[in-house]
């Protein structure tokens, strides 16, 4: 099967825009890595993103994604650690499956903090209002309503 | 020892690995709001539910996350919406070294 990134949207191409050089690089990175690993990430456990079967990938600056052979250690939240302490920032992607067409699509959904305060929003949260403006077609120019 | 006494159905149910989606039901529309914890709970089982309009005139279809029906009848409303472009267009684009 083969494993197609989709152009990003126009809103994750924003929050690229928005990090910091070297956290945008790795960002760009791991996305590039997901058309080789495809389940990198750890999947979601709750909601609406883990029902699709998203996945996510917690990242901040000592990342090493070109490091494929897991030489450095990836950075971790420790457990006793706030859940605030460890990689800051989150992928959200889903992987949709068209097994007759052999094709697997990597959608990145969000690349965000994973917790924000309120009224902003984290990666989840962002990624599941992504999601469900992705497929729903009423609220699009190309569908019935 | 202690012996259980369980229903065929429910045997059937724990037991069955004949590759059909289980719990299954039929429900008219209306329905669905109503057992609405009932269906969630059913789905994510691995459930499915054939779904008729109210007046039982019609079959709607079947309800179910069955993942690969999910990911295609999702892909294929992405596709429609106008979100995502065709796959033989996007398969192009990646043979372009167009995409991330």
């Amino acid at each position: 099967m083969r494993t197609v990134i989709v152009p990003l949207r126009p809103e994750v191409q924003e929050e690229l825009r928005a990090l910091d050089r070297r956290r945008a690089q790795i960002a760009r990175q791991y996305v590039r890595r997901l058309a080789l690993e495809p389940y990198l990430g750890a999947r979601v456990e709750r909601g609406l993103l883990a029902e699709y079967g998203c996945r996510r990938i917690r990242f901040d600056r000592d990342d090493r994604p070109d490091d494929l052979f897991g030489a450095t250690r990836p950075s971790r939240r420790r457990g006793n650690e706030d859940l605030g302490e460890g990689p800051r920032w989150r992928i959200v992607y889903w992987l949709p499956e068209a097994p007759q067409s052999q094709i697997r699509l990597v959608v990145i959904l969000a690349v965000a903090a994973g917790h924000a305060r309120p009224p902003d929003l984290n990666a989840y949260e962002l990624a599941r209002r992504r999601l469900e403006a992705l497929i729903d077609t009423r609220r699009t120019k190309g569908g019935s309503r | 020892m202690n012996a259980f006494l369980i229903s065929r159905a429910a045997y059937h149910r724990i037991m069955s690995d004949d590759g059909l989606p289980h719990p299954a039901s039929g429900m008219r529309l209306s329905e669905l709001r109503e057992h609405q914890s009932e269906v969630l709970e059913m789905l994510e089982q691995g459930g499915a539910i054939v779904l008729h309009t109210d007046d039982g005139e019609h079959l709607l279809g079947v309800l179910t996350r069955n993942r690969r029906l999910l990911d295609e009848a999702s892909i294929a409303a992405m596709i429609d919406a106008g979100n995502l472009p065709p796959l033989a267009e996007l398969i192009a684009m990646d043979d372009r070294g167009e995409l991330p």
